[in-house]
């Protein structure tokens, strides 16, 4: 059992290490708009990016970026200016609260539980032998 | 023509009726010339669609605008080579496509399957005739590719521009055929579950129609991935946009499976799992014919899209509850399986690698459906894309790697663990070696690209060191030095054909993490004859002709392109910048031209659609990649520049992964079957 609860830790600490958040500093400013317009969808196309939209409108949103990225706003604080808006829809994924949390709770738990399912098939040999 | 065609249809209808029945009632009935005979009803229905997609061609050859599917797709400029594809590109054309290739497949290989007289045939060729008849019921009655107008037409609307493309030639067709031939797996492994008795006579015909499936869906998407790269000008290859998504997962299902069906064929373990997978991929195929027609999901690929979502929601939850009824019927008359005997085996390996595959299929669907689920309980829209996939599949991506360096190094049944230790030495200690070089060249932050980098070079040191040590062992042995390597993988094509397409796959990965971890970009404008500059690339504007036809309009803008020295631009340099812009006439005195590109930017006027065709300079090292994005009125061009390192090895895996497949496809011969491990 021991020897089971010391897995989990290591694999959630391996987790947490993975997922861990996109690091914005040391950054160009061109760089984080090129990041910014992957992150962003353009609302009036079917799921395309800025990044990705020919469209005016998302030529329009990339300037708008740029400029308020030289207003020296961070990037948490242009995503919620489109959020505000848009909607949340305009994010490339959505923000990590509500039930929104379900998006990253429900992952976790088909890994942890096929990682028990294997434990588990581990331990019927161990036990067997 | 057009009433021949639906006049098959119904016939088609009508033979695969008597398929499911006559089999039902053959099997109850005990009557062998009744099984025969509606056995043969699926070649019967064969012809009979095959008839129906010929005269639909010969309708588009024959410009007959009055039919109102070739109204709609095609029309008097369409150059008649692309009639193939205006054939599937509509919802009902595809739909008779998918139908074609399913009827087809399924006579091929209920020809010559092995298994001809074995009970488990009734059942599957019933399950067979049984999808067969909803699709040819939906063609039918409410996707009717031989519709007429209501009224008089001399030209038709035209066929969608953006499919104007040869990749468009194999691209969708390949996707579809691979989507529908799954059905045929799924078919055996639930005849032979309503069955019973024997749960291994299947395994053969499952697991080559299931390579077949998986190799031409495999293809599909990669063709995909090529022709968005190359010609859309999206600047990427894939997005893990819902449709591509909903390809992606049933090939993954299919891809754990192909490796759990050879536990079943060695080692007689996994025949319940097996069954569930092959359940699983054809649901999920199902869930995306639901998706592509008219689903609640939005996507860039709204070619297809019909209001039959429905119909289809409905035929995927019958077939949920059809295998699952079969499956829960059946399940205590299984005998108990044989058990693993050690976690340090080929098939425990097998069985993490399965994890690891629906791990990745479920976490997709749940980033698909989970929009819709978001909007049904808050009422508020959110979109799920590449940030999410990426965060969530991309750990799981890389320990799949791990997976595929550790795999070859076991034994099936057990591993001696100091053998395993000797083996595993050499790989690793060179993936570390390789991971720490990159982590003190590109910064620790960036560890998770360098984590990958060791993760594929763990997996291809492992596939070529036992490659190295079987052949020497086989030389030792007496074999022919020149031909012991190829004696060696001809020994075992499944095994071997594996390995290859391992390596496309770490080909794949490199490109992966190439392009998402180490791409340089940048947006400038600029003027004829001025350029831009990003990294060591000079990309110089040098003319611009524009032209103009009855249906399109195009500017093409010429480009060359020098290697350079960025440190005798640096008094352009720009802050806060990657690229920069330097003026006219200014050289740098060891440019060298290396090539030139010509960028194309289409505007058709009856679609109001653009198309633009990117200008790529590729190298096995990097690709420079630009994009037109505007035509500014001031004569100014937007250009888009990227440099996108190890994109090549993207494609340069296509035909590694249909070598690797076709070659553990190829039928061993009688003679050497019985060394063969």
């Amino acid at each position: 059992m021991l020897h089971q609860k010391k897995v989990l830790i290591f694999l959630s600490l391996f987790f947490i290490l993975f997922f861990g958040c996109i690091n914005e500093n040391d950054l160009t400013l061109e760089q984080r708009s090129y990041q910014l317009s992957k992150q962003i969808m353009c609302p009036i196309c079917d799921a395309q990016t800025l990044d990705q939209s020919q469209s005016q409108l998302a030529k329009d949103m990339k300037i708008t970026i740029l400029n308020q990225l030289s207003e020296g706003k961070t990037n948490e604080q242009i995503r919620d200016f489109f959020v505000n808006r848009y909607g949340e829809e305009v994010l490339a994924y959505p923000p990590q609260k509500g039930l929104n949390i379900f998006l990253w709770i429900i992952p976790t738990t088909i890994f942890v539980t096929g990682v028990l399912i294997i434990l588990n098939t581990y331990k019927n040999i161990k036990k067997r032998k | 023509m057009s009433e021949l065609g639906y006049t098959c249809l119904l016939l088609g209808l009508c033979l695969s009726l008597y398929g499911i029945i006559g089999n039902l009632v053959g099997i109850l009935t005990n009557s062998p010339e009744l099984i025969i005979s509606s056995r043969r009803s699926i070649y019967m229905t064969t012809l009979s669609v095959s008839i129906s997609v010929i005269s639909l061609i010969y309708l588009f050859i024959s410009n007959d605008f009055s039919v109102k599917y070739v109204h709609d797709h095609s029309n008097l400029a369409m150059d008649k080579s692309y009639v193939w594809v205006a054939f599937y590109s509509g919802n009902e054309g595809s739909l008779l496509y998918i139908t074609f290739i399913l009827t087809f497949a399924s006579s091929i290989v209920l020809r010559f399957s092995k298994l001809k007289n074995k009970d488990i045939i009734p059942w599957s060729t019933t399950i067979l005739s049984g999808v067969i008849f909803f699709y040819i019921l939906v063609l039918a009655f409410f996707a009717n590719p031989f519709e007429h107008m209501n009224k008089e037409v001399v030209d038709g609307i035209g066929i969608n521009p953006l499919l104007l493309h040869p990749g468009m030639f194999s691209h969708p067709p390949m996707l579809m055929a691979g989507l529908a031939i799954i059905t045929i797996p799924f078919a055996f492994a639930n005849g032979s579950l309503i069955n019973g008795n024997k749960l291994d006579d299947w395994v053969d015909i499952g697991r080559i129609t299931t390579l077949l499936s998986w190799g031409i869906l495999g293809i599909g998407m990669l063709l995909g991935a090529w022709w968005a790269y190359t010609i859309l000008g999206w600047g990427g290859y894939w997005s893990w946009d819902p449709i591509e998504n909903v390809a992606l997962m049933p090939w993954l299902a299919l891809t754990a499976f192909i490796h759990s069906i050879m536990v079943q064929k060695r080692r007689g373990m996994f025949q319940i799992w097996n069954i569930i997978l092959l359940n699983i991929a054809f649901i999920l195929a199902q869930f995306g014919t639901f998706i592509n027609r008219g689903g609640p999901v939005v996507s860039v690929h709204s070619f297809a899209s019909s209001t039959l979502g429905y119909i289809f929601l409905g035929f995927l939850i019958f077939s949920l509850i059809f295998s699952f009824t079969i499956f829960f019927w059946r399940i205590p008359k299984i005998r108990s399986e044989r058990n693993m005997e050690s976690f340090l085996s080929r098939e425990a390996s097998f069985l993490i690698n399965n994890f690891l595959l629906l791990c990745i299929t479920f976490i997709t669907l749940w980033g698909v459906i989970y929009p819709v689920f978001s909007d049904v309980i808050r009422d508020i829209s959110v979109t799920v894309a590449a940030p999410y996939f990426n965060r969530t599949n991309g750990p799981l991506l890389i320990l799949l790697v791990l997976m595929m360096g550790i795999g070859p190094l076991l034994n099936w049944r057990k591993s001696d663990p100091k053998q395993l230790v000797n083996k595993i030495f050499f790989p690793l200690t060179i993936s570390l070696l390789i991971i720490i070089i990159l982590i003190i060249f590109i910064g620790l932050e960036k560890y998770l690209a360098a984590i990958a980098f060791g993760s594929l070079s763990f997996a291809i040191i492992s596939i070529f060191q036992d490659w190295v040590q079987n052949t020497k062992i086989r030389i030792s042995s007496g074999d022919n030095k020149f031909f012991a390597w190829w004696n060696l993988i001809n020994s075992n094509r499944q095994r071997h054909g594996g390995y290859i397409v391992h390596i496309s796959i770490i080909m794949i990965g490199m490109g992966v993490i190439g392009t998402n971890f180490f791409d340089q970009r940048t947006d400038q404008a600029i003027f004829l004859e001025e350029s831009i500059v990003l990294d060591n690339y000079r990309i110089e504007y040098i003319d611009l002709i524009e032209n103009t036809k009855p249906d399109r309009i195009t500017s093409s803008a010429y480009m060359n392109i020098y290697k350079i020295n960025p440190s005798e631009y640096k008094e352009y340099y720009e802050e806060e910048s990657n690229g920069y812009k330097i003026p006219k006439n200014i050289r740098g005195i060891n440019d060298k031209k290396i090539g030139n590109i010509i960028l194309k930017h289409e505007f058709f006027p009856n679609f109001n659609q653009i198309s633009v065709r990117s200008g790529i300079l590729s190298t096995p090292i990097e690709d420079l990649y630009v994009i037109p994005r505007d035509f500014l009125e001031d004569g100014r061009i937007g250009l888009a520049v990227s440099i996108n390192p190890l994109a090549s090895w993207l494609w340069i895996s296509g035909p590694f992964f249909i070598f690797g497949t076709i070659f553990a496809l190829w039928p061993t011969s009688r003679n050497k079957k019985n060394n063969n491990f």
